[in-house]
């Protein structure tokens, strides 16, 4: 009963805007207990509204934290995937295309030779080998060319010919 | 993120099967060239040049950006390995992959006991490939990178040659 008849003074003192934070704190501690006294349990929802609301917002903001943490933690696998992608296709370039540093290289039966000049000498040899085939094969092309100009100029003959056979 | 790692995946795959005629070729030099009566020689694009034709119609400069190295494999005739012509196995080996639609021949030359045979892949990102065989020996010359027309064309006009 005293009880009561302190809370309605604090509410009295509530509503004439005379109270301390921590007496609101007393009135809201109360309302949220269980209220038998039917006048005051008119004002029970002001201040549970309160007190509804800061736990509504407490739990956003754990939402939100949760949240976050969840981005955070695709990011950081996202983050490392492109990693290991990046690092899986350097290796593959590494071992399909390894490095041959030197611009010239020279194996003669399995000893690594380092002669420069005999090494460009004989790569000289080769392609010149290549180069007078390949001449060759132009001057053949050149030829057939040649053969396809004199048939060329040998069609209007065929021509004159076909009209004197028609005449006959 | 599905897409993401489809793009991710055929970004990892796509450079490895482009690569893949380039690295069969490789793979079987490299097999070879460490052999008994086999010489190799390989040569980064810097020591090659272009001679100027009137048949090649890109500069020097842009020709030789396309090719990233050459390789030359002679192969003695009389080079044996276990009783078997080294010549013939490596060119056994070559033709199991020339063989393929990956490959196609653009031209051979005969000229007497010589014969010259000119292949390319059938994409540009590959490798052309040269066999020259006469009695002494059989050479297979790979000149590897962005074979196009213009590269392919200069090959044929005779303009690719040692600085």
């Amino acid at each position: 009963m005293e009880k009561i008849d302190e809370v309605k003074a604090l509410l009295e003192r509530y509503f004439n805007a005379e109270t301390t934070l921590q007496e609101e704190q007393q009135l809201r501690d109360y309302f949220r207990g269980e209220v038998k006294d039917e006048e005051l349990l008119a004002y029970k929802p002001l201040f549970n509204c309160f007190s509804d609301e800061a736990d509504k917002l407490k739990d956003e903001e754990q939402v939100d934290t949760s949240m976050q943490s969840t981005t955070f933690k695709r990011s950081f696998h996202f983050r490392w995937i492109s990693v290991a992608a990046a690092a899986a296709l350097a290796l593959f370039t590494y071992l399909i295309m390894p490095e041959r540093g030197d611009s010239l290289k020279m194996i003669i039966d399995g000893v690594n030779v380092y002669n420069k000049e005999l090494a460009m000498s004989k790569a000289d040899g080769q392609l010149s080998s290549i180069n007078s085939m390949m001449g060759k094969f132009k001057n053949s092309t050149a030829q057939l060319e040649g053969m396809g100009k004199v048939g060329d100029a040998l069609s209007p003959l065929r021509s004159m010919s076909k009209a004197m056979t028609q005449n006959d | 993120m599905k897409k993401l790692l489809i793009l991710m995946f055929v970004a990892v795959i796509m450079p490895l099967t482009a690569l893949g005629q380039t690295k069969q070729i490789n793979e079987i030099l490299d097999k070879y060239e460490k052999r008994k009566g086999v010489e190799s020689i390989i040569i980064s694009p810097s020591l090659l040049q272009i001679a100027s034709t009137t048949d090649v119609d890109a500069s020097t400069k842009d020709l030789l950006s396309k090719i990233t190295e050459m390789r030359i494999l002679n192969i003695k005739a009389g080079a044996v390995e276990n009783g078997i012509p080294i010549r013939l196995s490596l060119r056994k080996e070559l033709d199991g992959l020339i063989g393929t639609d990956m490959f196609k021949r653009i031209v051979m030359v005969k000229d007497g006991e010589e014969t010259l045979e000119m292949y390319t892949t059938s994409t540009a990102q590959g490798v052309l490939l040269f066999f020259t065989t006469n009695p002494s020996e059989f050479s297979v010359i790979s000149i590897f990178g962005n074979i196009d027309k213009t590269v392919v064309n200069a090959a044929m006009s005779g303009a690719i040659k040692v600085k």
